[in-house]
């Protein structure tokens, strides 16, 4: 894949919905399994098979938040919707299996982000501290961490990237092999994780063609990806016409290697819930604006995209089935929405006992 | 024109605090210092009038009415499709109890809101 500014003109192929024969295609998006967290205070299982609830696991420490799954798939990391705890299921036994809070007597510690590492064991953690004193809470500065899950221990500060302490919510990962931690601001910095010290950093900023402008990129976790790859939507100013394109990235910090296409004008084109088929051919997206919903399917060899326009509803995230032949549109509600990936029409919907939580919906193979 | 005044102790030390603290502001055109202005919600930096927050809880406003975008437009439809995420990234026409201080298990009744709203909890100040 390579920079494609020159295709700007022809890249948005706005056909409406292409729609390519479903024929008598059987209702079932693969033999995955789909995991997302309830105000039922659990994770709800839902079989790809026949898109039923096959099982809840129930949460002992409160309502699960945003679920992270670790790198191997083996267990569902959640932090509560109160940001207190921390709580982790395995997949496999469809249970909780172990809890902790770094809340003590008098000082809320509230958890705004968090990374696993490859071994499913430490993470590093962005947290803040609401300590109450006398006469008022005191609210302290953001803290960076490693922590060892197993051990409930703080195992050392991570410095922050170039010195600042970030305030707001961040970004960070590891690598694939656990070797290195990423933090992504403007920037990728480069930690070494024998030592978590910034070692390294990668400033991304030019790696389009020359004349795009700045790139910026999100570093979203993209599960379909491939390992140390991150893929999503990037926006540039175009100064020739002066407006701002939409495009898609991919970007590997180990490699420091950027490929990007230019997909057309931001102000027409998909926005964000940006999702990857299994194969990585197709790309799926959404565009939420008040009275116009747009479901969109991108060619992630051609460029070429196509979109309807559906009843949609504020908020919504987007995931593609296991088998590449479904979409399912989740997030605030109690109900998954499967679409059809060809024609992009809707063929059910799965009613939930519960709403569900902010944060990913995973799709995860049956173990 | 003051509408707040503090009536203890705590009170009185805040108003000290920021009278110590934040310079009277002066007139650009006459240079003189005017009355102080009314209290700004979530005030950041130098505002230059009133700022309008968006939100529901987050306000302490009570029926303070609108979505991400200042309108009503793009509140939740039908309202309780999104309503326990109204004190985090959503909005609702009306004020949900705050989930993470005080009254963590106003759902715990009713976990899809759609289905079985009425058995959600009447919280109380």
């Amino acid at each position: 894949m390579r920079n494609a500014i020159g295709r700007l003109g022809a890249a948005f192929a706005l056909v409406g919905c292409a729609a390519l024969p479903s024929g008598a295609q059987e209702l079932t998006g693969g033999d995955g399994f789909m995991y997302v967290g309830t105000y039922a205070a659990d994770v709800h299982v839902i079989s790809e098979e026949d898109f039923s609830v096959v099982a809840r696991i129930p949460a002992e420490a409160g309502i699960p938040g945003g679920l992270l799954a670790t790198p191997d798939g083996s267990r569902l990391v959640a932090p509560t919707i109160d940001y207190e705890w921390v709580e982790i299921f395995d997949v496999a036994e469809r249970r909780s299996i172990d809890r902790f809070t770094l809340t003590e007597r008098n000082a809320k510690m509230r958890v705004r982000a968090m990374a696993v590492h490859p071994d499913g064991r430490h993470a590093v953690i962005m947290a803040r501290r609401y300590q109450k004193l006398r006469d008022r809470w005191d609210i302290g500065d953001m803290e960076l961490f490693l922590f060892d899950m197993e051990g409930k221990e703080r195992l050392q500060d991570v410095p922050w990237p170039g010195g600042a302490v970030q305030e707001t919510r961040g970004s960070f990962g590891f690598s694939s092999d656990g070797s290195q931690f990423y933090f992504f601001t403007d920037e990728v910095h480069i930690y070494d994780t024998e030592s978590y010290e910034e070692v390294d950093s990668w400033d991304y900023s030019g790696a389009l063609d020359e004349g795009m402008g700045d790139f910026r990129f999100g570093f979203t976790t993209t599960p379909r990806e491939e390992p140390d790859w991150y893929a999503g939507f990037f926006r540039v100013s175009e100064d020739i016409q002066d407006r701002s394109v939409i495009g898609f990235a991919r970007a590997n910090p180990i490699e420091r290697r950027v490929e990007a296409k230019v997909l057309g004008p931001a102000e027409m084109g998909p926005q964000g819930s940006f999702a990857l088929a299994p194969d990585r051919s197709m790309a799926y997206a959404l565009r939420q604006e008040v009275g116009n919903y747009q479901l969109w399917a991108i060619d992630l060899e051609t460029a070429q995209a196509r979109h309807v326009v559906f009843e949609g509803r504020p908020r919504m995230s987007l995931e593609v089935s296991s088998n590449g032949r479904y979409l399912y549109i989740y997030a605030a509600g109690n109900t998954v929405d499967v679409y059809d990936a060809g024609t992009l029409e809707l063929r059910h919907t799965i009613d939930l006992d519960a709403d569900m939580t902010i944060g990913r919906l995973w799709i995860l193979p049956a173990r | 024109m003051r509408r707040i005044k503090a009536i203890n102790q705590k009170a009185a030390r805040i108003e000290q605090y920021v009278a110590q603290t934040r310079p009277a502001p002066v007139s650009p055109d006459t240079g003189e210092v005017e009355d102080e202005l009314e209290v700004v919600g979530l005030e950041s930096g130098q505002p230059s009038g009133p700022e309008i927050p968006f939100g529901c809880t987050l306000m302490f406003s009570p029926g303070w009415e609108t979505d991400s975008g200042g309108g009503t437009a793009g509140l939740c439809q039908p309202v309780e499709r999104d309503l326990f995420d109204c004190h985090l990234g959503c909005f609702w026409p009306a004020q949900v109890p705050d989930q993470l201080n005080n009254a963590a298990d106003w759902t715990s009744k009713c976990a899809a809101a759609q289905k079985d709203w009425r058995k959600l909890d009447l919280v109380f100040p």
